[in-house]
C-alpha cells in the first residue's frame, strides 16, 4: 500500500547549521506517528517540511500523491487550508475572536456561508464539550479549553492530515490526558492521519508507531513504512 | 540605575534605533510646522500693522464750506498739519491697486511711512511690486495713470512684496471735488484691524495642521512598543523599580525629542523662505515675517522635550509592565454612548449661535463662541470615534461573511480606540477640508462672471460718473465718446443715463437712447427713443429693454459709461488708463472696472483670502495624517506577527492577509469619514451664517474640495498598501514557533 | 547496588573480551572498573565462565605464554562469540524495573567496542514505547482503577525513557571518559 504522506532526500539547512540532512519516511492513511527526538534535532523542520509551510533545500514530499514540493505559495496555501490542520502548544487563536469565531475561520476561508460555519462551530464545540465556552476570547479560556478549540479548529474542515506541535505541551498531566485522548477520538473516528510532535512518551505512547529525529536524520529503527 | 543596562535597555537592538529615528523625524516635522504656524501668525499681523497706515482716515470734506478751517481749492487752505487723501482701488490686469491721492502743501508736517517725502502734483511714490508692472507694460495701459515716479515706498510700509500700492500727488483743487476725499492728519496711529476673523482662521489653522502632528508623534513614539515592553520587564525583573523603568523610558524620549525638536528648528529656519512664497490674503510674506525668534524656537523646543518625556513616562507607569511582562494583552475598555456628548455639545452650541443670530437676537462675541463651539466639535469628533469605530466594527464582526471580515471586525471591535488612533488624523483633515470648502463655496459663487446672450460682455469697462459732476451739461460725455472711440481695441462707447429724482417707472432703472441699446446688441430693443433696463443688467443679470417714460436723454442725468473693448486685457486697460489719464469730467474720481473687477470687490471673503493657507495647511495636515496611518499600519503590523503567521498557515494567502490589513484601516475611516464630511458642511454652514449675521450660506463644493477629499482617499489608501507590502517579511511562517 | 546484581555477566565479560584479547586477571579487574565498583567480581566466577565460553566456541585461548595456571591464558573472541555480543546488544529488554543495569551494561560495552550505542538505545526506546502503547491501549475503556495501575507502570517505563534520552544525549561524553585508562 502506498503511502499518503512521503518523503525522501529532504535536506533543509538554516545558515551553517543542518536542519535536515537526509530524511526518507512514509505515513500510511489514518496512521498516527510521534515525532520524537531532542530539541533542535529538526522535528519541528520535519514537520514544516511535510505540511508544506517550509520548502527543503532538496528532496521531495507528496501528500495522496501531491507532490507539495513542487507547488507554488499560493497553492500550498490551498493545500494547507483544504488538506491539513495545525494544532500548537499554544497560542494559535485569534485573540480578538471568540472561540465559536476561531473555529469558523478556515471555513470562512474555505468560502462556507458565515451562517453555515457558525453551525458547523458550534457543533464541534458540543462534541468537544465546549459549548458553554463559544463565545468567551481566548484569553478568558483555561489552557485544556483553548486546546481542545484549536483541535476543533484544526479539523473543522475535515483534513486530511492533523500536523500537531507538543499538543499538550503547556497542560498538566491530566489536562494533557483529557486533551489527547478527545483529539484521538476525533482523529481516529473520521480516519484522519495524525503526525504529532512530542518529547513526551506518555504523548507518544498514543500513537500507532514513533519517528525518532537525531541530528536531522531519522534514528536507524524507523526505516520503515517506505513505500 | 547603571548607565550601560539603560544603553541596553533603549538601543538593544536595531529595530529600536528604527524607532528612535522614528520618533526624530516625526518630532522634527512636528516642531517645524508648529514653528511655521507660530510665525506665520506673527507675520500676519506684523503686515497689517506694516500696511495700517493705508487705512488712515479723516473727516469728509463738505463742498462749499465756508466756516472757519474749511478746505478750499487752495492748497494753503489745508495747513501743515492737514492732507487731503483720496483712496481708491484700481486695478490692472486682475491685480488689485491700492491707489492713494493726496494733496498737501510742501511745508506739509505730515508724514507718510514708507516715503521720504509728501509727492508733489504729477509726482508719485508706488511700491516695488507696482514700479515692477509700470515698466513691464507700456505705458500707456498703466504708468499714465500715476505721472512722474517720485521715488520706491519702502518694505517697511507694505504688506507683503507683492503689494501694488501708489501714493500719487494731486492738486487740492481737483481733490475736493472727489465724493471719497477726506482730511487726514496723520498716517501713523491708525488702529489696524485684529478682525476676529483673522483670529478664527488662525486657530482653526493651528487645530487643523497641529492635531495631526501632535498624532503623528504619539504614533511613533508606540513604535515597536511590543519590543520595548519586553526590555522593560526584563529590567524590572533584574530588580529596576516602576519608577527607573518610567524614568529610563522618559529619558529615553526626552533625548530622541530633543534632537528632533533642534532638527525641526533647522528645517523651519531653511523652509521658511520656502513658506513665504505662500499667498495668503495680500500676497506672499517678506522672509523676515516668518523668521523664526530664538525665543519662540527655545519655547517650543522646551515644551515638546518636556510634554513628550513626561507623556512617555506616565504611558509606561501606566502600562504597569511587571517583571513577567504583559503576559496578557490589556483589554481595552469599551467605549460608550457618553463619547458622543462633546460632539453633541459642540454642534449644540454652534447651531444655538446660528438660530439666535438669524432670529437677530443679541449674542455678545460671536466670534468667540463660533471658535469654542468649533474647537469642541472637532474635539468632540475624536473623542466620539472610537465609539464609532465601535460601532462600524460590530456591525462589521456581526455581518461579515469573509474571514478577512470577521478578523477585522472583531479585531476594530476589541481595540477600538488604537483602531480609530490611526486614522483620527485623515478623519480630522477630512473634516477641517469640509469646514474650509464649504466656508469657501460662499466667495466662489458668481466670482468668475461669464458670458452669454443677453449678458453685459464681462470685458465692458463700466466707469461711474462722479456724482458731484454737474449734471446739466452733457456735451463733454459726448466729446468722450468720441476720445475714447479712437483707443486701440475699443469698440464702442455708450452713455447710461438715470433720473436723479422723482418717481415713477423710470426710477431706479438704466436709460438710454434706442439706437445705444442697439449698439449693445444685447437683445430686442421696443420701438421707442429712450429704453431702460434693470440695474442688475450691470452685475451679471441678463438685459430686457423696455420703453422708457422719458423721451429725451437730454432731460436726464449722465450717470455710467460704458466702453465696450475687443476683450483684450491691453484694450481694457488702455481704455481704463485713458479714462483716468485725460481728466475726462466726472471719469477720474474711480477706477472704471469690469464685471469681473465689480464682482471680485464685492464678493471678497475671509475664505476666499485664506482659501491658500488653508488648503496648504489641510494638505500638510491629511500628508502627516496619511504618514500617521502608514506608521501605525505597520507598527500594528510587527506587534501582530504572529498572528499573520498564524493566519498563513490555516492556509490565508497574502490577499487575504491584505485584506485584513486594509479592512481594518477601511472600516474605521469609512464610517467615520462620511460622517465628518456631513458634519464639515453643516459646521462650515453653521459658522459662515454666525459670522455673517445670516448673509451667507454654504454653496455647493467646488473641485478643489471634490480634489482633496480624492487626495485622502488615495493617501490612505497608499500609506495601507505601503504598510501592506511589507507583509512578505512579517507573516513568515517561521514566526509562530520563535516568537 | 542492583546494577551489579542483574548484569548479565557472561555476555558482559564476552563483550569486554571483543574489544581486545586479555588475560582473566585483566579483565576482572576491567569488569570491576565499569561494573563492579560496589561488587567486584570474584576470580573463580571469571574463570568459570571462561571455561563455559570456551566451550561453547565463543572464545578460545591463545597459546600459553609463561605456562601453567588459568590465570597466565590469553583469551580472544570467535566470530561466534562476536556475533552473540552484537545479537545480545542490539536486542530489546523487556521493559521492567529492574532494566536499567543490563542497558547500561550493553551502552559500555557498545561504546567499548566501538559498536553503535545510540542504535541500542533506539531500539530499547522503540521497545519501551511499544510497552507504553499497549499499556495506553489497556486503558481506553478501562475502569479507573485498571487505568490508575495502567498510569503508573506507565511513568516507571517513562523514567527509563527519560534515562535512555538523558544517556542517549550524553554518550559522547561518556565515550571519552571510559577511553581514559
Amino acid at each position: 500500500m502506498t503511502a499518503l504522506i512521503q518523503a525522501r532526500g529532504l535536506r533543509k539547512s538554516f545558515g551553517s547549521t543542518d536542519a535536515l540532512r537526509g530524511i526518507d519516511l512514509g505515513i500510511q492513511q489514518g496512521e498516527v506517528v510521534a515525532v520524537m527526538g531532542p530539541s533542535g534535532s529538526g522535528k519541528s523542520t520535519l514537520l514544516h517540511c511535510l505540511a508544506g509551510v517550509v520548502l527543503p533545500d532538496s528532496g521531495t514530499v507528496s501528500v495522496g500523491g501531491t507532490v507539495v514540493t513542487a507547488l507554488s505559495e499560493a497553492h500550498r496555501s490551498k493545500l494547507r487550508l483544504t488538506q491539513f490542520g495545525f494544532v500548537f502548544q499554544f497560542g494559535q487563536l485569534l485573540p480578538d475572536l471568540t472561540a465559536v469565531d476561531n473555529i469558523t475561520i478556515p471555513l470562512l476561508l474555505a468560502g462556507m456561508k458565515r451562517r453555515q460555519a457558525l453551525t458547523a462551530a458550534h457543533g464541534w464545540l458540543d462534541r468537544l464539550g465546549l459549548a458553554a465556552a463559544a463565545d468567551q476570547l481566548p484569553g478568558e479560556l483555561s489552557g485544556g479549553e483553548a486546546q481542545r478549540v484549536a483541535i476543533a479548529r484544526a479539523l473543522v474542515t475535515r483534513p486530511s492530515v492533523l500536523f500537531a506541535d507538543e499538543p499538550t505541551g503547556s497542560l498538566d498531566s491530566l489536562a494533557a490526558e483529557n486533551v489527547l485522548v478527545a483529539m484521538l477520538e476525533l482523529v481516529r473516528g473520521s480516519g484522519t492521519t495524525l503526525v504529532m510532535i512530542t518529547h513526551d512518551p506518555r504523548t507518544a505512547a498514543y500513537a500507532d508507531r514513533e519517528i525518532i529525529v537525531r541530528d536531522g536524520q531519522l534514528a536507524a529503527t524507523d526505516r520503515v513504512g517506505i513505500a | 540605575m547603571n548607565a550601560s543596562v539603560v544603553r541596553l535597555a533603549v538601543i538593544g537592538s536595531r529595530a529600536s534605533w528604527g524607532r528612535l529615528l522614528g520618533i526624530t523625524a516625526g518630532v522634527a516635522v512636528g516642531v517645524t510646522l508648529a514653528l511655521l504656524l507660530g510665525a506665520a501668525y506673527q507675520g500676519l499681523s506684523a503686515r497689517d500693522a506694516r500696511s495700517s497706515w493705508m487705512s488712515a482716515s479723516g473727516e469728509y470734506v463738505v463742498g462749499g464750506d465756508t466756516g472757519p478751517g474749511a478746505v478750499t481749492a487752495d492748497t494753503a487752505s489745508l495747513g501743515n498739519d492737514r492732507v487731503l487723501l483720496a483712496p481708491t482701488t484700481d486695478r490692472h490686469e486682475g491685480a488689485r491697486i491700492v491707489r492713494l491721492d493726496v494733496a498737501a502743501p510742501v511745508t506739509s508736517n505730515v508724514t507718510i511711512p514708507g516715503i521720504t517725502d509728501l509727492p508733489q502734483p504729477g509726482e508719485y511714490y508706488a511700491s516695488p511690486a507696482l514700479i515692477d508692472r509700470i515698466e513691464r507694460v507700456p505705458s500707456g495701459e498703466l504708468g499714465d495713470r500715476f505721472g512722474t515716479l517720485a521715488g520706491t515706498i519702502s518694505d517697511s510700509a507694505l504688506a507683503s512684496p507683492d503689494s501694488l500700492v501708489a501714493v500719487v500727488g494731486t492738486k487740492t483743487s481737483d481733490l475736493i471735488e472727489r465724493p471719497v476725499t477726506q482730511t487726514v492728519t496723520s498716517f501713523t496711529d491708525v488702529s489696524y484691524r485684529a478682525s476676529t476673523n483673522y483670529q478664527t482662521v488662525a486657530i482653526v489653522g493651528a487645530i487643523a495642521v497641529l492635531f495631526p502632528v501632535l498624532l503623528l508623534v504619539s504614533i511613533v513614539t508606540g513604535l515597536g512598543a511590543a519590543a520595548r515592553r519586553e526590555r522593560f520587564a526584563t529590567l524590572r525583573l533584574i530588580g529596576a523599580t516602576p519608577r527607573t523603568v518610567a524614568a529610563i523610558a522618559a529619558a529615553e524620549t526626552a533625548a530622541t525629542s530633543l534632537l528632533g525638536a533642534l532638527l525641526g528648528v533647522l528645517l523651519a529656519a531653511l523652509l521658511g523662505p520656502v513658506a513665504a512664497l505662500v499667498s495668503v490674503d495680500d500676497g506672499k510674506f517678506f522672509p523676515a515675517d516668518l523668521a523664526v525668534t530664538s525665543l519662540t524656537a527655545a519655547t517650543i523646543v522646551a515644551v515638546t522635550v518636556a510634554a513628550s518625556a513626561i507623556t512617555a513616562g506616565w504611558r509606561i507607569r501606566r502600562a504597569g509592565i511587571g517583571p513577567l511582562g504583559q503576559t496578557k494583552q490589556r483589554p481595552e475598555k469599551t467605549p460608550s454612548w457618553l463619547r458622543l456628548l462633546p460632539l453633541v455639545g459642540g454642534l449644540g452650541i454652534l447651531i444655538t449661535t446660528t438660530v439666535a443670530v438669524l432670529a437677530g437676537l443679541p449674542v455678545p462675541r460671536v466670534g468667540t463662541v463660533v471658535i469654542i463651539g468649533f474647537t469642541i466639535t472637532t474635539v468632540g469628533l475624536l473623542v466620539a470615534g472610537p465609539y464609532l469605530t465601535l460601532l462600524a466594527g460590530r456591525i462589521m464582526a456581526r455581518r461579515s461573511m469573509s474571514a478577512a471580515g470577521v478578523i477585522a471586525g472583531n479585531r476594530i471591535r476589541r481595540t477600538p480606540v488604537a483602531t480609530f488612533r490611526s486614522v483620527s488624523g485623515l478623519v480630522v483633515a477630512v473634516f477641517m477640508v469640509s469646514v474650509f470648502a464649504g466656508a469657501a463655496t460662499t466667495a466662489d459663487q458668481g466670482v468668475a462672471p461669464g458670458d452669454g446672450p443677453g449678458l453685459l460682455p464681462v470685458s465692458s469697462l463700466i466707469q461711474y460718473l462722479d456724482p458731484m459732476f454737474a449734471a446739466a451739461n452733457p456735451a463733454p460725455t459726448e466729446a468722450v465718446q468720441a476720445r475714447l472711440a479712437v483707443i486701440t481695441g475699443v469698440t464702442g462707447v455708450t452713455t447710461i443715463f438715470t433720473m436723479q429724482s422723482g418717481d415713477g417707472p423710470d426710477a431706479n432703472r438704466l436709460l438710454m437712447s434706442a439706437d445705444a441699446a442697439h449698439d449693445l446688441n444685447l437683445g430686442p430693443v421696443p420701438s421707442a427713443t429712450v429704453v431702460s433696463i434693470d440695474s442688475d443688467a450691470l452685475s451679471g443679470a441678463p438685459a430686457v429693454f423696455t420703453a422708457a417714460k422719458a423721451t429725451d436723454v437730454a432731460e436726464l442725468t449722465p450717470s455710467i459709461l460704458l466702453i465696450g473693448t475687443d476683450g483684450s486685457t491691453a484694450a481694457i486697460e488702455r481704455a481704463r488708463t485713458a479714462l483716468q489719464v485725460d481728466a475726462i469730467a466726472g471719469t477720474g474720481w474711480m477706477p472704471a472696472g469690469t464685471r469681473t473687477d465689480l464682482a471680485d470687490d464685492r464678493l471678497q471673503s475671509m475664505a476666499a483670502s485664506f482659501a491658500n493657507l488653508a488648503y496648504l495647511g489641510i494638505g500638510v495636515a491629511t500628508l502627516i495624517a496619511g504618514l500617521s496611518l502608514a506608521i501605525a499600519t505597520i507598527s500594528a503590523m510587527i506587534d501582530r506577527r504572529r498572528m499573520l503567521a498564524l493566519l498563513r498557515l490555516l492556509g490565508m494567502n497574502l490577499a487575504g492577509l491584505r485584506r485584513i490589513i486594509t479592512l481594518e484601516a477601511a472600516a474605521p475611516l469609512l464610517s467615520v469619514m462620511a460622517i465628518s464630511i456631513g458634519l464639515g458642511l453643516l459646521v462650515a454652514d453653521l459658522i459662515l451664517v454666525g459670522l455673517t449675521d445670516g448673509g451667507r450660506s454654504v454653496g455647493w463644493p467646488d473641485a478643489r474640495y471634490i480634489g482633496a477629499l480624492l487626495a485622502s482617499a488615495v493617501l490612505a489608501l497608499a500609506a495601507v498598501a505601503v504598510a501592506v507590502s511589507r507583509l512578505g517579511q512579517n507573516s513568515d511562517l517561521a514566526a509562530i514557533r520563535y516568537e | 547496588m542492583c546494577i551489579v546484581a542483574v548484569v548479565d555477566n557472561s555476555l558482559t565479560l564476552l563483550g569486554l573480551l571483543s574489544v581486545e584479547p586479555s588475560y582473566g586477571y585483566d579483565l576482572k579487574h576491567t569488569y570491576d572498573r565499569f561494573f563492579g565498583v560496589r561488587k567486584p567480581l570474584a576470580f573463580g566466577q571469571v574463570y568459570a565462565t571462561l571455561a563455559r565460553m570456551t566451550r561453547d566456541g565463543q572464545i578460545l585461548a591463545l597459546a600459553d605464554e609463561a605456562g601453567g595456571g588459568p590465570d597466565r591464558k590469553k583469551y580472544e573472541v570467535t566470530e561466534l562469540g562476536r556475533n552473540r555480543v552484537s545479537q545480545w546488544m542490539f536486542t530489546p529488554d523487556i521493559p521492567s524495573e529492574t532494566l536499567q543495569s543490563n542497558l547500561f551494561a550493553k551502552t559500555i560495552i557498545a561504546l567499548l567496542v566501538n559498536d553503535n550505542a545510540d542504535r541500542l538505545l533506539d531500539v530499547q526506546r522503540t521497545e519501551h514505547l511499544a510497552r507504553m502503547r499497549e499499556l495506553t491501549r489497556e486503558k481506553q475503556g478501562a475502569d479507573l482503577m485498571r487505568v490508575l495501575l495502567c498510569d503508573h507502570a506507565l511513568f516507571h517505563i517513562e523514567a527509563d525513557l527519560r534515562w535512555i534520552d538523558l544517556t542517549g544525549a550524553r554518550l559522547t561524553q561518556l565515550r571519552n571518559e571510559i577511553r581514559q585508562p
